[in-house]
């Protein structure tokens, strides 16, 4: 399946990239994604366990399972207002 | 000089007399326009534009046929003129004012943020809940504005604004805030915000703006409003928007200081 990966902030500084495909198996969880784009972008290994995840724009927990299309967004920690 | 009885000059002012009444007929074709077509298009600028050079093209051709008339030998021409004009006039006086707004006529309406609204839910065009993130700067008086309402006690504002800070380096000035938002979430949090605050207490309206981009010293970067009946609900409301927003918004700052260099703000996880 295929899904759309967004960074943000200091990540998207980090990776040097702010969005961008993935090609995963079927039934593969946020876990499983984060894997795959620490080892696209060994630069972020250090800081995808303080962030936070959305698929479709809400938040969801690392064990979530993915489906084909879903828009997953690495959150790092706010500082809105 | 001619005597002032010379018929000559006697026409000329008449004719002057005549032109003005001409007026009345751009006047008739533009409340055409709006009492008939689609009165949305009467507020356009491009259509004013358009209705302009149609009056003054009406103005000369009257002129016109009226220089054509008087070679024809027509000296009292300028009765015809007058009559036509002050027809354009009385025509333009009796067109009714039917009252109606363009929503009452069934035209689309847009939230600020261009959403759609559905007309059947408007009394007042304002929104009642006002959710804005946008590179534009803030305007306070703006949001008061989109949250007054008659039946409201109090009108309460928050307004956060980018805070001078020193880094222990004189040399090393914080100069400005740069934010990015994940719009599509962010927006949404903010709605759900403005439901979920509607739930803990009676709110009339409200209004939330972030900026994003870079805002510089002391310009705001988010405004709450809320308007409520009672002025301890609105403190209370706005307070929690903003306290709650600053904690969940998918929102992100950075500092940019005086020596070129940049630093990413982290405060808590996303939580809501």
């Amino acid at each position: 399946m295929r899904i759309q990966i967004r960074f943000f902030a200091s990540l998207a500084d980090r990776a040097g990239v702010r969005v961008l495909e993935l090609s995963l198996a079927d039934g593969a969880s946020i876990t499983d994604a984060a894997a795959a784009l620490v080892a696209q972008f060994p630069s972020l290994s250090g800081d995808l366990h303080r962030v936070a995840f959305a698929i479709n724009y809400a938040t969801a927990p690392a064990g979530t399972i993915l489906s084909d299309g879903d828009e997953l967004a690495f959150l790092p920690p706010v500082s809105g207002g | 000089m001619a005597p002032i009885d010379d018929p000559r000059i006697l026409n000329r002012y008449h004719t002057y007399a005549a032109m003005l009444l001409q007026l009345g007929w751009p006047g008739f074709i533009f409340g055409l326009f709006y009492q008939v077509l689609n009165p949305a298009w009467a507020n356009a600028t491009p259509l004013v534009v358009l209705l302009a050079i149609l009056c003054l093209l009406t103005w000369f051709v009257m002129i016109r046929l009226a220089d054509i008339l008087a070679a024809k030998g027509q000296d009292d021409v300028w009765k015809y003129v007058a009559v036509l004009g002050l027809l354009g006039i009385l025509i333009v006086l009796a067109l009714p004012d039917t009252g109606k707004t363009a929503t009452s006529r069934g035209f689309e309406v847009v939230g600020v943020n261009g959403e759609p609204i559905p007309t059947a839910q408007i009394a007042d065009a304002r929104s009642p809940d006002t959710v804005q993130i946008a590179r534009e700067p803030l305007s306070a008086a703006r949001c008061i504005s989109l949250v007054s309402d008659d039946r409201a006690g109090g009108v309460a504002v928050f307004i956060g604004t980018t805070r001078a800070q020193t880094s222990g380096d004189p040399k090393r000035q914080l100069i400005a805030l740069d934010y990015e938002a994940y719009t599509e979430m962010a927006d949404r949090q903010m709605r759900d915000l403005a439901q979920k605050a509607r739930q803990q207490w009676p709110i009339l309206r409200l209004a939330i703006a972030h900026r994003i981009g870079r805002v510089s010293l002391g310009q705001p970067s988010v405004i709450v409003a809320v308007s409520t009946p009672h002025r301890a609900d609105a403190f209370a409301a706005c307070r929690w928007i903003i306290d709650t927003l600053k904690s969940s918004a998918a929102i992100w700052k950075k500092e940019v200081w005086s020596d070129g260099t940049t630093t990413w703000v982290g405060e808590r996880e996303c939580s809501a």
